[in-house]
């Protein structure tokens, strides 16, 4: 299918009007982007990183591995982070506290890390920042980071 | 300082000589202006020889000295008497006219500022020589000149209010101060009552709620008290006024508070707006478009608000403890002031004719309207600079189109689509404007994409087709530092209405990318026939319905007026609404025009050539490695470095 997207680049047009899925989107928010969110636009907030997650409902939604992709976006994730949100959303799911050594070349520990990152999605909750407590809602998979003028440091 | 100034008090011979030689001089100043004459008996007036504006001193020389004596004299008052002081500088002459508040303080005044050197920034020394007055024309000198520009349709009556009515009305006030509870409570019969961050606010006839700035008609509270109605019926005897208002707000401001600027809600109160203010003279600013009047408020008089003034001008009060007029010339410091706001509440919508600002016709202006609602002249080039434009013609705007939009927006264009391709499997891809998703999902899976928008409905909608989106603001990226290879912002920076926010988001933009990661930004060009090739935004004329040319409509905000755009024509001016009609599915199936289109505006501001790359090279640690024009937008490749 790659291959069909990369000679007509307006294929998926049509795809995407008929069905909504390819394996890496999906409609929740993963905890690959709660990975790169940060709280720190909040006056008087130094990191604002991680934000905590409070999880309403969460979803696993199956994706197809790719080991490949995982060895890539291994280098781009903040684990401690990805690991802290795991834990507040209830799927642990037998991810190791730290990231192991031969990480790039355990095709167990990428299964894992794939779950982790791709498959638990946060559908209704919250985030909250570390540092001020400010909550952000996630609803329908949306987290709303917007922040009022007088809140923006 | 103080202290300093009392030892130099005790004065040596010489010192008094010279005293009396600096007083003659100006007694001599005084005569020859005419303003006032020295007085052997004390007088609320003092004038400071060898400190006026020919000396080279600045009204805010002389304020800075006599801060350091009032703060001391809040001890010699009685505590319920703030000092306060008017200072009159005149053009050309070296003295200075202070009026006190009483003549306790004036006498402290001169006993502190005899001896006083004043020290100028290229280290000449005045000594100052101050001395009681008799004012020729007190007052001229006494009261704030009165704006002699105002908004339109604002009446300002002075002196309507007696003085002993003045005292009831305050004492009325300090009552309520002295035995205050939060909240309604309309048990006990006292009024309800909210502290806020800047002032002390209390309620009649109904609670006016800051946070939905509303009130709730089902409610009423206690009426407004018969004591007021003599005024108000005088009011309305003398054509001030042509109904009786039915809320009352009380609003106490210490010196140093304020009210933020603001329009009453059109749906919430009728046309009119009266207030009454007591005790200290201040100024209040009315903002529309880009014109700033400031009209002093002084004591015992009525402002009533009608028409422009009171449903287009915003108006408020800048929390400081001291007004200055425009004129440098006339300073005075506040004390409390109390205003008297009576509003009668509106029953169903609005049906001004101000509907830029309406909130019962939010957003929406009929064809026909849009010229009378008007007012401000020929545009300008200056810069637009309100986040208020964003919010009502950008964000509002995508709110109430999203759908509609998004009909509109399928077709990837090919570069566009080609940066995608182009980028490594595995690579995380920002799209910051996301859109309806138009650019999301295009890689089939072989990118980590994340949309974000500003609007909730457009994100609702990316999110419908199976996106990972949120809701941000391009101005503060919720995103960690460095976190993304690649950011796509299409059609993004060219609704930030001025080029500090455009910058602003592009050093957002740079700040998440890691380094050596790209960003493809396209904005709208203000050239849309570049090669004698018209752009296929000017060749697709099927929608037009406006006969072409310039537009000559303005629609005015809070702080700027902007040109209407003619859909389907050239740009004449950077800043401009570009009109949305919305249609219903029906109509954009048989893309038909109805007259009965709900028009909406949306704010751009349109790029020269070599604009965007010059915004670009404001902001450190990216390279502009591309710059092309496509279609009638100015388009950048960055990289960070």
């Amino acid at each position: 299918m790659l291959v069909l997207f990369r000679r007509f680049p307006t294929l998926h047009l049509l795809f995407l009007q008929t069905t909504s899925a390819c394996p890496y989107t999906s409609r929740t928010m993963k905890l690959l982007t709660h990975n790169m969110l940060t709280s720190k636009a909040i006056k008087g907030v130094q990191e604002g990183y991680p934000l905590r997650v409070k999880a309403e409902t969460v979803e696993i939604r199956e994706s197809e591995f790719n080991k490949d992709f995982l060895v890539r976006l291994l280098p781009k994730i903040h684990y401690d982070a990805l690991y802290a949100a795991a834990k507040d959303a209830g799927h642990l799911d037998e991810l190791p506290g730290t990231l192991p050594e031969d990480a790039a070349s355990s095709e167990e520990f990428l299964k894992k890390l794939h779950h982790a990152l791709l498959e638990v999605e946060v559908i209704t909750g919250e985030l909250i920042c570390p540092e001020s407590g400010r909550s952000f809602p996630v609803q329908n998979g949306i987290p709303n980071m917007l922040l009022k003028p007088e809140e923006i440091g | 300082m103080v202290k300093e100034l009392t030892r130099l008090n005790q004065l040596s011979g010489s010192s008094r000589h010279r005293q009396r030689k600096g007083l003659q001089r100006l007694q001599h100043h005084l005569q020859t202006s005419a303003l006032a004459e020295i007085s052997s008996l004390p007088t609320k007036t003092v004038a400071i020889g060898n400190a006026g504006l020919a000396c080279g001193l600045s009204l805010k020389d002389i304020t800075s000295v006599l801060e350091k004596i009032e703060t001391v004299e809040d001890l010699i008052h009685d505590a319920d008497h703030k000092p306060s002081y008017v200072v009159r500088l005149v053009p050309d002459k070296p003295f200075v006219l202070v009026e006190h508040c009483c003549e306790k303080s004036a006498k402290y005044a001169v006993q502190c500022l005899t001896g006083f050197v004043f020290q100028l920034n290229n280290g000449t020394q005045l000594p100052w020589y101050p001395a009681f007055v008799s004012c020729s024309s007190p007052t001229t000198v006494i009261n704030p000149p009165t704006a002699t520009r105002m908004p339109p349709d604002l009446v300002l009556l002075p002196d309507v209010i007696t003085e002993a009515e003045e005292d009831r009305w305050t004492q009325f006030a300090d009552d309520i101060l002295a035995n205050m509870t939060e909240g309604p409570e309309r048990s006990t019969g006292k009024p309800a009552s909210t502290v806020l961050k800047n002032r002390t606010t209390f309620h009649y006839g109904y609670h006016f709620q800051y946070g939905t700035n509303d009130v709730d008609l089902q409610k009423p509270i206690q009426p407004i008290p018969d004591m007021f109605s003599n005024v108000l019926q005088r009011f309305i005897k003398d054509d001030h006024l042509s109904v009786v208002p039915d809320q009352l707000t009380v609003n106490v401001y210490d010196p140093g508070q304020g009210i933020p600027l603001h329009v009453d809600t059109h749906s919430v109160f009728e046309d009119e707006i009266c207030a009454v203010s007591l005790g200290s003279s201040v100024i209040m600013d009315f903002v529309s478009s880009s014109k700033h009047l400031p009209v002093v408020l002084p004591p015992r008089s009525a402002m009533i608000m009608s028409g422009e003034s009171r449903y287009a001008w915003k108006h408020g009060i800048a929390p400081r403890t001291t007004d200055n007029l425009p004129d440098g010339e006339t300073s005075w410091r506040r004390s409390r002031r109390i205003s008297f706001t009576f509003r009668k509440v509106r029953n169903g919508p609005c049906r001004c004719m101000y509907t830029e600002y309406c909130d019962s016709q939010k957003g929406q202006v009929s064809k026909t309207e849009v010229n009378a609602t008007l007012p401000n002249g020929p545009s300008t080039n200056t810069e637009i600079c309100s986040p208020d434009v964003e919010e009502k013609f950008v964000h509002e705007v995508y709110e109430q189109i999203a759908p509609h939009f998004s009909e509109t927006r399928h077709k990837a264009w090919p570069k566009i689509a080609s940066f995608v391709s182009d980028l490594l499997p595995g690579s995380v891809l920002l799209d910051i404007g996301c859109g309806n998703g138009k650019y999301l999902g295009s890689s089939g899976g072989k990118l980590i994409e994340i949309g974000c928008d500003r609007s909730s409905n457009l994100v609702g909608i990316c999110r419908e087709r199976g996106f990972e989106v949120l809701v941000a603001d391009i101005l503060s990226l919720p995103y960690r530092n460095s976190c993304c290879d690649a950011v796509l912002c299409i059609a993004v920076i060219h609704h930030m209405s001025s080029e500090e926010r455009r910058v602003q988001a592009l050093s957002e933009i740079a700040r998440v990318l890691a380094d050596g990661g790209l960003a493809l930004l396209y904005v709208w060009s203000i050239e849309q026939n570049r090669d004698q090739k018209k752009s296929s935004y000017l060749k697709s004329k099927k929608e037009l319905k406006e006969p072409s040319g310039e537009s000559s409509s303005l629609i005015g905000d809070a702080t700027c007026s902007l040109p209407v755009h003619v859909n389907r024509t050239a740009f004449q001016s950077p800043d401009v609404l570009v009109p949305w009609h919305l249609k219903s599915k029906q109509e954009v199936a048989s893309s038909s025009c109805k007259d009965g289109d709900k028009v909406f505006h949306r704010y751009y501001h349109v790029f020269r050539e070599g604009e965007l790359r010059q915004c670009c090279n404001r902001v450190s640690g990216v390279q502009v490695i591309e710059e092309y024009y496509d279609e009638g937008n100015w388009c950048v490749v960055l990289r960070k470095v």
